[in-house]
Formats: structure tokens, sequence, C-alpha cells
């Protein structure tokens, strides 16, 4: 697969431990229908000021998979995280502002519930919210949703519960894959490693095209 | 007398876990058979085509980048 503007997805979501089975889940889903997942973690640059990697890989993708669930105090801090929204208002600053290609964009929007985000983000609205319940089957089932009306017409994508049985197939050799590939656990893999090992995987156990009987 | 003082050595270019290599090590975890699920089997119909089906006999690597690759088939 060949990485391109019209195939890149960005994921704008928490990078907590709590939200990592999700963060996963979503990257494995748009790596399965066809696209390339990209993500402020794909590369450690520390001579890169944070917001201009991020507005740098916002330019670089049509879609988007926003998650604004994490609303919670910070336990210490008693403040709430506000990059989600932040990096949401860029993507569609980008939309409304950038010209070109950039008119192309498009986004889905998760949260924990679906109306949940008209109490504390009430500009957006009206805007077709969706909800994965913390779950990562939902959160795939979701971004597969989204993504099928992105592919081009006449393309098939597997269901939601196709992907979902796939990834768990994935999850349960991914342990003992780490260890021969003399890699952390997957709690502690990298972005970078985590989505080498599941294009490996695709490549191994491809889905294929095309049924007729 | 003298200490033995030991070094790591950095990676080889050529001990370097590539895709391909990553591909033979879950190749190797799924005891040397590749598994291909089909697409598009309805719920209902066709439930033995949702079932993955494996093959024993491992297409070509660049069989199967191009399955990979070439989701949509050709009108």
């Amino acid at each position: 697969m060949v990485k391109s503007y019209d195939n890149s997805v960005f994921i704008n979501c928490p990078f907590d431990s709590a939200y990592r089975p999700l963060f996963e889940a979503i990257a494995f889903a748009a790596y399965d229908c066809g696209f390339y997942p990209r993500s402020a973690l794909e590369v450690d640059d520390s001579s890169e000021v944070r917001i201009e990697k991020v507005i740098r890989i916002i330019a670089e993708c049509r879609l988007a998979v926003h998650d604004i669930s994490r609303t919670q105090l910070d336990r210490e801090s008693r403040l709430p995280r506000f990059n989600m929204p932040l990096e949401l208002g860029i993507f569609i600053g980008a939309k409304a502002f950038g010209g070109g290609e950039h008119r192309r964009k498009a986004a889905i929007v998760l949260d924990t519930d679906r109306y949940r985000y008209q109490k504390y983000i009430s500009d957006i609205a009206g805007q077709d919210i969706r909800a994965h319940g913390r779950s990562p089957a939902k959160a795939i089932q979701q971004v597969r949703d989204f993504l099928v009306t992105h592919c081009g017409e006449g393309v098939l994508l597997p269901g939601g519960a196709k992907i979902v049985e796939r990834y768990s197939v994935f999850r349960q050799g991914l342990a003992t894959m780490c260890a021969e590939s003399h890699l952390p656990p997957p709690h502690d893999l990298t972005f970078r490693d985590m989505t080498s090992l599941v294009v490996a995987w695709l490549r191994t156990n491809p889905l294929a095209t095309a049924v007729t009987r | 007398m003298k200490k033995k003082m030991r070094t790591i050595q950095p990676a080889h270019e050529s001990d370097r876990i590539t895709v391909e290599a990553a591909m033979e090590g879950w190749l190797k975890i799924q005891g040397g058979e590749r598994t291909w699920y089909v697409a598009g089997a309805r719920s209902g119909a066709g439930k033995a085509s949702a079932t993955p089906r494996v093959e024993k006999a491992a297409p070509t690597r660049a069989k199967v980048a191009a399955d990979h690759d070439k989701r949509s088939p050709e009108p």
C-alpha cells in the first residue's frame, strides 16, 4: 500500500494506557480497510515542535478519526485534556480555509455516548457524532463504516464483525510475535513497531477479494 | 589481572527486523499456514465462506502483497 493524501487517516485520540486498546483497534481497522493511519506518535523527533508535527500530518491526510471522549479531569491537576478538541478544530479549520484538496477532507468524531458532546463542545452540535462506548469492537465498526464511504465506487469492504474477528486473531498471536522479534510486550510497543507488525500480519492473512458462487 | 571489557554491538543492518521478516514470524507462529479470509460473505447466506480458509501451500510473497494492495476487484 502506497501512502497518499487520499488514503491517509489522521488518528486524533488520547495516548494514555487506558485508551491504548481503542487506539490500536482503530489503527488496525484503518489498515484492514486499505487505508494508512497516521499519528503524532509515528515519528519521534524532538527537534520538531509538536503542534507543527500535528499540523503537518493533518495537511497530509484527507481523512481523520477524532476521539473527543477523554473529558475526565486529571487526578493531580484536576484539569481536563484539551488536545483532542484542539486538533479537531485544526482539522475543521484546514477544511474550511485550506482550499484545494483540503476541501475534500472528511472526518468521523467519536465519543463514548452519542449526544454527550453537546454538554461540553456544543459548537459541533448538529454534526453526526458516533459512539464507541469505550469498546474496541464498536470503535472498529464505526471506523469501518466511515471509511467504506471513502473507498471509491464499486469497492466492498468486509463488515465490522469480520474486521473485529481478524483483529482478535492478530491480538492472540501478538505477544508471541513480540517475543520472537525481540520486541517489548504488546503494551509497551511503540506506534511504529505496532503498525509494522499489523502490516506484516495483514500481508500474511489477506482478505480474498471476490466471492462468486 | 586485566579485566575483560564487554561491549554491546549495535545491530547490523541485516539484523534489523523488516516487515518481510515479521511476515515470516507470523507464518511461523501460525504453523506455516497462511490464512485467507473471504470478504463479502453475508450473514446467513454463504456461511461457509465466512470461515477462514487455511491453505497449506503458501502463495508467493509477491502475490500476497498484490492481493493486499488490490482489494477492489476490477469491474
